[in-house]
């Protein structure tokens, strides 16, 4: 066992519906076993207003076939759910909006996975204190936030308040977007130049048989895995296989950073 | 939270709110503004000006009302959010959502 998944209160969070049974499910599986109790959080899971569709979201829905906002987050959620239930723990939903619908800040896929914007840094402060104040926490908790590889600026976001959380004194580890590092390996490193030293060296987990309690979960978001995994025909083969190289001679496993804290300049 | 329901003129119900609109008192929260749209009340001042902190939790069972209220024909505004709910709202550009005035009086004038 690491010291990454020893006994204890634990948040995953995840920037959209599904990212943590995506990227480490395995682990969120093993410590629910353990009797730790983690808490999956989704942080932009907000309820969706007309004013909130401006034209580059608009744009989004068209492409992928929404006419109705209201059964897509109903369906979501209910997807989210039900594979929090398979990995043996509950979910919360945040009210924050997904970057596509906060105003005029990103207008193209390319800035979607782009730069965060400046102002977004505020966002991130301010999730990392909603984090801290959430029913759950407690004083000895450990924080989970993605890596953001790919760049989705939504997941930098979650990393960025992972970044504050870890200057608070809180244990703060990286998860290793999956699938973005299973189809763009060449993303990991590039991630990796980015953060510099804001993360450690990685940690490889052992997650057992908790692999296939981590590809049930995925397979219950049935709207969004023939997406998702449009790389692949077989995507439990696909995650596999990604696993076991991870592990080698331990099995399959999932890879964690240590976050470290923000420099603190004088 | 505590939550009181008061009549102003024109059909419109203040709502005042006292505490933190957080993730905790969220459910419940919404669960009343619900039920009072459900009874007819369908035009709300959401009073904010006791309300120490709000999280997107709060912000969201807020847009839930909103969107009950509206599908009733009704609406439902702010009042008097402090500085941290004003910045929360800015940064989730929710400010472009609700309509927001200093006292109840300016909320439907």
């Amino acid at each position: 066992m690491t010291n990454v998944l020893t006994p204890g209160p634990a948040l995953f969070i995840q920037p959209h519906y599904d990212d943590v049974p995506l990227s480490c499910g395995g682990a969120v599986a093993l410590m629910a076993d353990w009797g730790c109790k983690p808490v999956i959080i989704t942080a932009f899971a907000s309820e969706l207003v007309d004013e909130m569709v401006g034209e580059f979201a608009a744009c989004k829905h068209s492409r992928w076939k929404v006419s109705d906002a209201e059964q897509v987050l109903a369906t979501r959620r209910a997807e989210d759910a039900e594979a929090a239930k398979a990995l043996g723990c509950s979910v919360r939903w945040l009210g924050l909006p997904d970057a596509i619908y906060r105003g005029e800040r990103y207008n193209s896929d390319s800035e979607l996975f782009g730069a965060l914007q400046n102002e977004e840094m505020e966002l991130a402060s301010h999730l990392a204190e909603e984090i801290r104040q959430l029913p759950e926490w407690d004083e000895d908790t450990r924080v989970f936030v993605p890596l953001g590889i790919g760049n989705h600026v939504d997941h930098q976001l979650v990393f960025e308040a992972g970044r504050r959380l870890a200057s608070g004194r809180v244990k703060v580890y990286a998860y290793e977007d999956c699938p973005y590092a299973i189809h763009t390996p060449e993303g990991v490193s590039a991630r990796l130049a980015i953060l510099g030293d804001a993360v450690g060296e990685p940690i490889a987990v052992p997650i057992g048989a908790t692999l296939e309690r981590r590809l049930d979960a995925i397979a219950c978001y049935r709207t969004q895995v023939p997406v998702i995994f449009r790389f692949t025909s077989d995507f439990r083969q696909a995650i596999g296989e990604f696993a076991r190289a991870i592990g080698g001679a331990e099995g399959p496993a999932e890879r964690f950073w240590p976050v470290r804290p923000r420099e603190i300049r004088a | 939270m505590s939550i009181a329901f008061e009549t102003l003129g024109e059909n419109v119900t203040l709502v005042r709110l006292q505490g933190r609109l957080d993730a905790t008192a969220a459910p419940d929260f919404q669960n009343q503004l619900i039920a009072a749209i459900a009874e007819g009340r369908t035009r709300l001042a959401v009073d904010l000006s006791n309300v120490s902190f709000v999280d997107s939790t709060g912000l969201g069972a807020l847009v839930f009302s909103l969107k009950a209220a509206r599908r009733a024909e009704g609406d439902l505004r702010l009042v008097a959010p402090s500085a941290q709910a004003t910045k929360l709202l800015q940064l989730t550009t929710l400010d472009r959502v609700f309509r927001t005035s200093e006292t109840p009086d300016q909320a439907w004038a």
